[in-house]
């Protein structure tokens, strides 16, 4: 695909100002005035340590704010405004158009019901024939690396490590053929070799459909691997919308590359480890004079 | 410039009620629970100064008044204002289900102490003990006490105690194992620390909360079982004013047409269980039970 | 050159009911030399934890030994029969919010924990304690907050003054940096590395984390599936990686230029087993 033509379509989310704070009167904010976009094909990924705000972001970008909030902004989900379709339009795109991954994956199972029951669900939903839906399960589970995929669905969560806990849950977010995928910290309750087998099925999954995806995580260098464009966020705002390209260069803002700095690697021992404390002092700076101006 | 174009997502909406805080508690009906318990605990107390009449004062002439004749709730067959009874009834109704919820719980905690903290084969003879004591029916324990040490209310409600030991228990022991397995337990225990320092000063603090929720619920359930045992006539015994003999005592003139004691006190039962289950129930929400 | 921990030929079994039983430990055995730091790496499941907690006497061991500066520990899992340990062995925790009990203040804490340690039992003095907590970064309000009041950070500077106020030798750190974001965890590894030099502190870190290997620890020990597959000295082991399971591991780590394809395909030559 072309830059051009990348540039003409139409993105599959995208949020415009959106601000999300606690209900009631003067509810304190949770986010503020957040906008990125995620087109066809593209990944982007929203950074930052916990109470940066990126998974309310991500979770009101596709309608499902935690309860208690309230979220406003602009939100267009393939180009259609979010708020001009109904409850039910909204929910039918969401089944339809987006796969979701989630932190801890054995949360999202019934234990009493073996996988195949959550992997099939929205293809049940949608009416396909039972037969289909059995064949599309265990294609799914195979490409996600699950032996003995055919067995495997028959089995309750109970039987299952996180790791292929988490494949299965991402074989379940894409057997409908979703555009939008959208993970939230898919790989922190993991090990770092399930981690390593996550990132690459993602990966993968994007390389050979095509797939747009929302990708939360605290882990910057994960990031930049697996995104095109990246949201760095901290204090339920965004600190700046970059690339895995700048970053590398060092042409960032100061927490960004501060972030990435102050983990430490398995290549060199450091005399002491850079810490965030300037550049987060900086920030805060930044808002001060953007509140005084 | 063009004009952004705002639209709200409302994905849960606020409802924009102003919601009435006491105690931690943010809603109506916990709250007016609550002060309805306090209220009552003064009543009963100053009973002897709110109440119009003598509740033991009989007159015969008077009997079955109705309630708009000078007396609030009127008077029973023997001419007793009942409203008087009701204050006064008060006391002996709460004091049955105080010693049981006081004696379970000390019981039950300490037993719940025992399993949660030693584990392994401590912790199965605590649950085999408190299934076993599951299984013995409260009442039949009761009545059993009544037989051998006759009928009266401390007698009963020491036995029907031994039946709320694992409602109180139970749930502390889960409690309490989760506090136990907490890091800063293994560090007071790694610095030499020993069991009863942690218990006194750590754990039973940190699940005080859980311990009253348990309480104000049973403490519910008991005044309807310490009722019933009056009302068969082997707890308090007439003619001092409990709610669960009033209850009994109102039956025949129920049956003729004058239906205001059994009324009044079975209302007070009510109202008064619905409001400690309220209240236990608020508190088991917010300590997480 | 003296040894401050000896473990030897530990094994451990757990039995759950309802489940195959698994060998949580199988065979360990190791030295922990004055002054150095030793990892024990390997994911959920290796058995790290399980040792810590066996050397600390929060767990039982099946079989095997242990010494700490000669002498035998009690390895019935039966801390009461710990004396002294405490003077000598701390640990800090994974969690910073279940690490601290919510009712107490951090002055009352650490004023508990101290009089547990002289020799009078008296109460430590209060300067004594604010130059502890300004030793972790700390200032002196906060002997009078609760755990509530403070931060994740802040709170694991709280368990590392406590670790600290007996002034232990050897300092068991369980995941203690594997909760907190990177910014503050990168300032509690520097802390504990300054502290180390300071104090002359003997460390055992169980960790995940590779990253934190290197740049906190001496000499490492790579556990899987309760064995120990690989020892050695940090450099050496992470640079050149002898096992299939340490090469596994080290290439994990996203980095720059890194390939999950290869990653995940030397994951999958580990026995299917040690994916938890």
């Amino acid at each position: 695909m072309s830059e051009v033509t990348q540039r003409a379509s139409t993105p599959v989310l995208s949020v415009e100002g959106l601000n999300v704070r606690l209900a009631g009167r003067g509810g304190r904010s949770l986010v503020e005035g957040i906008s990125f976009s995620v087109q066809p094909g593209r990944c982007v990924g929203l950074v930052g340590e916990s109470g940066s705000g990126k998974s309310v972001t991500l979770r009101a970008a596709i309608g499902v704010a935690p309860e208690g909030t309230v979220a406003s902004g602009d939100i267009d989900y393939s180009g259609e405004d979010a708020e001009g379709m109904d409850r039910a339009r909204r929910s039918q795109w969401r089944a339809q158009s987006v796969g979701m991954i989630f932190q801890d994956p054995k949360a999202v199972f019934d234990p009493t019901r073996p996988v195949h029951d959550f992997v099939g669900a929205v293809l049940r939903q949608q009416g396909v024939a039972e037969q289909e839906v059995r064949g599309r399960i265990v294609a799914a589970l195979g490409d996600m690396g699950i032996p003995d995929p055919a067995g495997a669905a028959e089995r309750l969560p109970d039987a299952f490590s996180g790791g292929q806990l988490q494949r299965i849950v991402i074989a379940g977010a894409l057997v409908h053929h979703p555009k939008l995928l959208v993970a939230d910290e898919p790989t922190t309750a993991l090990d770092t070799l399930s981690q390593a087998r996550v990132v690459h099925l993602l990966q993968r999954a994007r390389e050979e459909r095509g797939l747009a995806m929302l990708f939360v995580t605290h882990n910057l260098e994960l990031a930049l691997t697996l995104c095109d464009e990246i949201v760095v966020m901290h204090a339920g705002r965004i600190v700046e919308r970059t690339t895995p390209q700048l970053l590398r260069a060092g042409n960032a803002h100061p927490y960004s590359l501060a972030l990435l700095a102050c983990r430490p690697v398995p290549d060199r021992k450091l005399d002491e480890l850079p810490t965030a404390d300037a550049a987060r002092e900086l920030l805060l700076a930044e808002s001060e004079f953007e509140g005084g101006a | 410039m063009t004009v952004p174009k705002t639209t709200m997502v409302s994905l849960h909406r606020f409802d924009g009620r102003r919601r009435l805080r006491l105690f931690g508690f943010e809603d109506t009906t916990a709250i007016i629970a609550a002060l309805f318990l306090i209220l009552l605990v003064l009543a009963s107390a100053f009973a002897a100064v709110i109440a119009p009449y003598d509740p033991n004062a009989s007159n015969l002439s008077d009997a079955n008044l109705p309630p708009w004749a000078g007396n609030i709730l009127g008077t029973d067959a023997s001419g007793r204002d009942i409203f008087s009874r009701v204050l006064f009834g008060a006391q002996s109704t709460l004091l049955g289900p105080l010693i049981i919820v006081v004696i379970a719980t000390v019981l039950g905690v300490f037993l719940a102490l025992l399993g949660a903290w030693f584990g392994g084969r401590v912790d199965n003879v605590v649950s085999r003990v408190f299934d076993g004591i599951m299984v013995l029916p409260g009442l039949l324990l009761a009545l059993l006490a009544t037989a051998i040490f006759g009928a009266g209310v401390v007698p009963t409600a020491i036995a029907l105690s031994i039946a709320y030991v694992p409602y109180i228990g139970r749930l502390t022991r889960s409690a309490l194992i989760n506090e136990v397995r907490r890091p800063y337990i293994s560090a007071l225990r790694l610095n030499g620390f020993s069991a009863l320092p942690i218990w006194t000063r750590h754990l039973l603090p940190n699940i005080g909360g859980v311990i009253i929720a348990q309480m104000t619920v049973n403490f519910g359930y008991a005044l309807v079982d310490m009722a019933a045992i009056s009302f068969l006539g082997l707890g308090v015994q007439p003619p001092q004013a409990d709610w669960g003999v009033m209850v009994s005592q109102g039956q025949s003139a129920l049956l003729r047409g004058f239906p205001m004691e059994s009324l009044a006190a079975g209302v007070a039962i009510l109202l008064t269980v619905l409001a400690f289950n309220t209240v236990g129930d608020r508190l088991e929400r917010r300590f997480h039970v | 050159m003296t040894i401050v921990l000896a473990v030897a030929n530990i094994s451990k079994r757990f039995a759950l009911r309802g489940k195959p039983a698994v060998q949580a430990l199988d065979d360990v055995s190791f030295e922990l030399v004055r002054g150095r730091a030793l990892a024990v790496i390997g994911e959920s499941g290796s058995g790290k934890t399980t040792l810590a907690r066996i050397v600390l006497g929060l767990e039982s061991a099946d079989s095997g030994s242990a010494e700490l500066f000669g002498t035998e520990l009690d390895l019935g899992g039966s801390i009461a029969k710990r004396t002294g340990q405490g003077a000598l062995v701390q640990v800090v925790f994974q969690d910073p919010y279940s690490s601290l009990d919510p009712l107490q203040t951090v002055g009352a804490m650490l004023m508990e924990i101290g009089r547990k340690h002289r020799a009078d039992h008296r109460r430590p003095p209060r300067e004594e304690l604010v130059a502890l907590l300004a030793s972790v970064g700390l200032p002196e309000e906060v002997l009078e907050q609760r755990p509530g009041k403070l931060s994740g950070g802040q709170r694991q500077r709280v368990a590392i003054a406590r670790a600290l106020l007996p002034e232990p030798e050897l300092l068991i750190l369980d995941e203690a940096v594997s909760a907190l974001d990177v910014s503050v965890q990168a300032q509690i590894l520097n802390l504990l590395s300054s502290i180390r030099t300071k104090r002359q502190l003997t460390v055992l870190f169980i960790t995940h984390d590779l990253g934190v290997v290197r740049q906190s620890c001496d000499d490492v020990i790579v556990m899987h599936r309760g064995r120990v597959v690989e020892r050695g000295e940090v450099a050496d082991v992470l640079d050149s990686p002898g096992h299939p399971y340490t090469r596994a591991l080290r290439a994990a780590v996203p980095a720059p230029g890194w390939d999950p394809a290869a990653a995940a395909a030397l994951a999958d030559e580990i026995p299917a087993l040690d994916e938890r």
